[in-house]
């Protein structure tokens, strides 16, 4: 078994600029940065791939070891995971595509980067002005015949 | 997924949100019925049509005065058009219940949407392509209040098209515009004032809306309001533009808005092709200067406005965000004090100038 790691995308949406990766909860209006290795994390978890998958990709662009990148990798996701942006859950070995070979392709090149851990930075300038109206929990699907619909 | 404000709008029932826009939409239908000094007109933003129909003596100049350009008749084409119905309730002496004096709501299937501030209550409807605006008295309404009427309903309409609205300025020189962005109070207006002084197109200070071919590449930017709004403190600084016409936004607030379309017609421009995003800073006692930014700072800088207030946040706006973002380089601006050194410093984006 493994424990593949995905974007939770009823909520979450990011982007990777320049090795940082910006992603936004939609829901709560928080949004959020991480550089290097965080970026790595986050295309991983784009890619739907399994933790141990995440972990490998920071070894194989960064020069650190496979503990302490675990480590971060592990915190990283609970952090992302308690801003409800990934969804963990567990899956059968084979089920997710191997990783492919090579530096990836947010690494300049393929000479193993310095590493520094991580860190996850929050923006709640937008939530907290947000809390004064509060967000809905649940949205329904729209009509699928909206656009067809009409004028009266 | 449809999360269009989702984070920004209190839900209301489906059919409360329904029925009460219906009762919006009667109102608005009776009062333009029965006025025989309304006024109709045709704008277009982005390549979608508004047909704005107007309601009341003294929302007949004001309400079309605010957008950039306005025609009298519609463009032949077979784009989509949004109605536009705004009408003055005390002027009609009729009306629907009242409601919050602030509130923003939205259905629980995402179709409908309000928007209700101290002056107007307004109601989008996204299947039918309606817009209501029910000024709650158009006399009481200080001659700036509605610079930029409905934007927000608006932005919502012009998201689900493909054209996501952004907290921007724009200015442009040769048919190719740099993006001034920014959170409020970062300078947009000053530099996008200063620009047209110095002989810049405009596009606005606050407002824009951006196309791109299918999500490519290059993206433009459009022009939907004719307006500027500033601090009055700092109008003083601004002597070429003393054409412009020069009303308070509120009876008891320091800032002013300026009509700047009727009034800098050779100064306007509706659209042009995006070079750049600048990010104003103020850095008071510093020379004015231009630097590489990183493009995630710019869109760092742009998500909070743009997204959760001037647009929908939905998936595609975020993506259109980034998408503009990637394709240009961004500057910082970092302002000293001299206003003319603003457009001396932007101009050298433009290569040749």
């Amino acid at each position: 078994m493994h424990r593949r790691v995905t974007a939770n995308r009823e909520e979450a949406v990011g982007k990777i600029l320049d090795g940082e990766a910006i992603i936004i909860n939609l829901v709560t209006g928080a949004y959020y940065s991480t550089i290097g290795p965080g970026a790595v994390v986050w295309q991983a978890i784009e890619e739907g791939r399994t933790l141990d998958d995440i972990v490998s990709a920071v070894t194989r662009d960064y020069d650190v070891s496979e503990p302490i990148a675990r480590l971060d990798v592990e915190r990283l996701v609970r952090e992302m995971a308690a801003e409800n942006l990934v969804r963990t859950e567990d899956v059968a070995s084979g089920s997710v595509e191997p990783l492919p070979p090579g530096a990836s392709p947010l690494s300049r090149d393929r000479a193993r980067a310095v590493y520094e851990s991580p860190v996850f930075h929050i923006y709640r300038d937008m939530s907290d002005l947000l809390a004064l109206d509060p967000p809905m929990p649940v949205f329904g699907e729209p009509p699928a015949d909206w656009e067809s619909e009409p004028k009266e | 997924m449809d999360t269009a404000g989702v984070a920004t709008h209190r839900r209301l029932d489906t059919q409360v949100a329904r029925e009460r826009f219906a009762l919006e939409a009667a109102a608005s239908d009776a009062a333009l019925a029965a006025s025989p000094d309304g006024a109709q007109g045709w704008v277009t933003i982005a390549g979608h049509h508004l047909r704005l129909r107007v309601a009341g003596r003294e929302l007949t100049d004001r309400v079309p005065g605010a957008f950039a350009q306005v025609r009298r008749h519609a463009t032949s084409g077979g784009a989509l058009t949004l109605d536009v119905d705004v009408w003055d309730e005390a002027g009609a002496r009729v009306g629907p219940p009242d409601v919050e004096v602030w509130d923003r709501a939205r259905s629980a299937d995402g179709r409908f949407f309000e928007h209700a501030t101290p002056h107007v209550v307004s109601w989008l409807d996204r299947a039918s392509h309606r817009l209501v605006a029910r000024v709650r008295s158009a006399r009481g309404l200080s001659p700036g209040s509605l610079f930029q009427p409905f934007s927000g309903l608006l932005a919502v309409w012009l998201a689900d098209r493909g054209t996501p609205a952004i907290h921007a300025g724009a200015v442009a020189r040769d048919g190719r515009a740099v993006i001034v962005a920014g959170s409020s109070g970062a300078g947009k207006s000053t530099v996008t004032l200063s620009c047209l002084a110095a002989g810049f197109d405009y596009l606005g200070d606050d407002f824009v809306v951006l196309s791109s071919p299918e999500g490519g590449t290059p993206h433009t930017v459009h022009a939907v309001y004719g307006t500027a709004h500033l601090d009055r403190d700092h109008l003083a600084r601004f002597s070429a533009l003393d054409r412009a016409t020069e009303v308070p936004a509120l009876p008891d607030g320091n800032k002013v808005v300026l009509r700047i379309a009727d009034r800098f017609p050779d100064g306007f421009t509706l659209a042009a092709r995006v070079q750049a995003i600048v990010l104003p800073r103020l850095a008071p006692g510093s020379p004015t200067l231009l630097r590489q930014a990183p493009k995630s700072a710019a869109l760092l800088a742009m998500i909070p406005s743009s997204l959760f207030i001037r647009s929908s946040a939905t998936p595609a706006a975020f993506r259109a965000l980034a998408g503009l973002v990637e394709a240009v380089p961004a500057y910082w601006l970092e302002m000293g004090t001299d206003l003319s050194a603003i457009p001396r410093a932007l101009v050298r984006l433009w290569p040749g100038a």
